[in-house]
C-alpha cells in the first residue's frame, strides 16, 4: 500500500512538468451587444454590452501573449455599407495593462509575468456607417492567449 | 495522505478545459424605426405681405433618423390658439419645409397640400419646417397666436 | 403691405440651449392573431435624446386623423428621462361583422411650444383566429 502511495505520489510531482509544455494561460469571453447612437451613424457596444474577457494564467514562470485579431463584419442587412470597423479595450487592472483607444487594425501585447489572479479586459466595437438600414448585424474578432 | 490529497488538486487543474483562443461576437437587431425631435420650436413674425410667418420669426427645426421603411407625412397648419377677438375663418394656410434634399427628400415650397414621402435610411438628419397664414381680412388683433404643423413618422 | 404696429405675442420661443424632445415607437408595424374579439399589442416608446419629456399616445384611424373608439393605449400619458423607454399596452375590440381591424397608436410631446407638432406613429392589425391572414 505505501509503495502504491509513493508511486502516485512521484506522478503527483510529474504532472506540472507535463502542464508547463501545454498551455500558459486560459480565456473565457462574453458576447457583446450593439446599440445606435443618437446620430445614427455609429453602433457600437459603448450604448449596448461590452464583450468580457477573463485572462488567468498558469502558475509558473514565463511571458504570455495577448492577441486580438482585428475585426470583422460578418453579417450585416442588404444595402449596408460600413465605413469602418474598430475595437479597443480596456483594462483596470494595473498587472494586465491592455488599453488600447479604437483601431481596426490587431491588438497585441506580451507581458512578462505571469498573472496572480485572473484579470478581465473589457472590449467594445464600433461600427461606422452613413447610415443603418434596419436588420441584424454580427461583428466579430478572435481573442487569443499564447 | 498528503500526496494522496496533492494528486487530486493537480487532476482538478488538469481538468479545467484551457481555451487558448476565444471568438468574440457582438450582436444587434435595428427594427425598422423612425425618432422625430423637435429642436427648435419655432416662432411667427409679421412678413412684408401681413402674413403671420415662421419665415419673419424663427422657423421650426425636427430631427428625423429612420433605419428604413418609414414615411414623412406634413399638413399644412391649423390654428391651436388665436386671442379671443380674433374671427378665424378664410385663412389661407401653408408651410415649407427644407434639408433632406441631400438625402434623397425633395424640398418642398410654400403649399397648402399634404406631402407624403417614403423616406430613406437617414441618419440624424434636419428638416427645417416653416409655417404661414394669410389673412383675407387683412388684419390681426392684437393677442397671442399660435399655429402648428403636424410632421408625422409612420412605418410604409 | 404697410407692416402694422401692433403687438402680436408670438408662441414663446423656447430656446433654452439644449432644449429638444424627441420620440421614437417600436414596432411601428404589426399584424397577430386572436382567439377573442380584442387584440393586444405591446409597444415601446422611448425618449432617445437629452431632455426630460411627458408624451401622451393616441389610438387613432389607420390615417392618423381622428381617435378611434372602442380601443385604449396605456398608459396614455408618461413622462420619460433621457434615453429612457416604457412599455406601452395597445387593446382594441374587433366588433362583429368585422374579422380585422387595423388601429393606429400616434406619440407625440405634451403641451409643446412652437409651429411644428411631430407625431411617430404606428399601425397594428388584429385578426380573428381562422380568419384568411391570421
Amino acid at each position: 500500500m505505501l509503495r502504491q502511495l509513493k508511486a502516485l505520489a512521484g506522478a503527483a510531482l510529474l504532472l506540472p512538468m507535463l502542464s508547463a509544455e501545454g498551455a500558459a494561460c486560459t480565456l473565457i469571453a462574453t458576447g457583446g451587444t450593439l446599440g445606435l447612437a443618437p446620430n445614427g451613424t455609429t453602433y457600437t457596444s459603448e450604448l449596448g454590452l461590452p464583450s468580457l474577457v477573463t485572462i488567468s494564467t498558469t502558475l509558473l514562470d514565463g511571458s504570455f501573449t495577448i492577441t486580438i485579431d482585428p475585426p470583422t463584419l460578418v453579417q450585416s442587412p442588404v444595402g449596408f455599407v460600413p465605413i469602418s470597423l474598430e475595437q479597443k479595450t480596456v483594462s483596470a487592472v494595473s498587472t494586465l495593462d491592455l488599453n488600447f483607444a479604437y483601431t481596426s487594425g490587431q491588438i497585441q501585447r506580451t507581458f512578462p509575468t505571469q498573472l496572480l489572479s485572473a484579470a478581465v479586459v473589457t472590449l467594445h466595437h464600433r461600427l461606422n456607417a452613413a447610415s443603418f438600414p434596419s436588420g441584424t448585424y454580427r461583428t466579430k474578432t478572435v481573442v487569443t492567449c499564447s | 495522505m498528503r500526496s494522496l490529497f496533492g494528486l487530486t488538486a493537480i487532476a482538478t487543474v488538469a481538468g479545467v478545459p484551457c481555451a487558448q483562443a476565444a471568438d468574440v461576437l457582438f450582436q444587434g437587431t435595428l427594427d425598422s424605426i423612425c425618432i422625430l425631435g423637435l429642436t427648435t420650436p419655432g416662432t411667427l413674425g409679421v412678413d412684408a405681405e401681413g402674413r403671420l410667418s415662421s419665415a419673419a420669426g424663427l422657423p421650426g427645426t425636427v430631427t428625423v433618423l429612420t433605419t428604413g421603411g418609414t414615411r414623412l407625412n406634413v399638413k399644412a397648419p391649423v390654428w391651436t390658439q388665436t386671442p379671443a377677438a380674433y374671427s378665424s375663418g378664410g385663412e389661407v394656410f401653408e408651410y415649407s419645409y427644407l434639408g433632406l434634399s441631400g438625402l434623397g427628400v425633395a424640398n418642398v415650397d410654400w403649399t397648402s397640400a399634404n406631402s407624403d414621402v417614403a423616406l430613406p435610411v437617414l441618419p440624424l438628419s434636419i428638416l427645417t419646417v416653416n409655417a404661414r397664414a394669410a389673412n383675407p381680412s387683412d388684419s390681426w388683433v392684437d393677442g397671442t397666436y399660435q399655429m402648428k404643423v403636424e410632421v408625422t413618422c409612420s412605418a410604409s | 403691405m404697410q407692416l402694422k404696429a401692433f403687438l402680436i405675442a408670438a408662441c414663446l420661443l423656447g430656446l433654452a440651449a439644449g432644449t429638444s424632445s424627441a420620440q421614437s415607437l417600436s414596432p411601428m408595424k404589426k399584424a397577430g392573431a386572436t382567439p377573442s374579439d380584442v387584440k393586444g399589442f405591446q409597444l415601446k416608446a422611448g425618449n432617445p435624446y437629452k431632455s426630460r419629456m411627458t408624451f401622451v399616445a393616441l389610438v387613432m384611424d389607420p390615417t392618423f386623423t381622428n381617435e378611434v373608439s372602442g380601443a385604449l393605449v396605456q398608459p396614455a400619458e408618461f413622462r420619460l428621462a433621457p434615453g429612457a423607454s416604457r412599455t406601452l399596452i395597445l387593446q382594441f375590440k374587433i366588433a362583429p361583422p368585422n374579422k380585422e381591424r387595423t388601429v393606429a397608436v400616434c406619440i407625440l410631446p405634451k403641451d409643446i411650444e412652437g409651429t411644428i407638432q411631430p407625431r411617430v406613429c404606428g399601425t397594428y392589425t388584429g385578426r380573428l383566429l381562422g380568419h384568411p391572414g391570421s
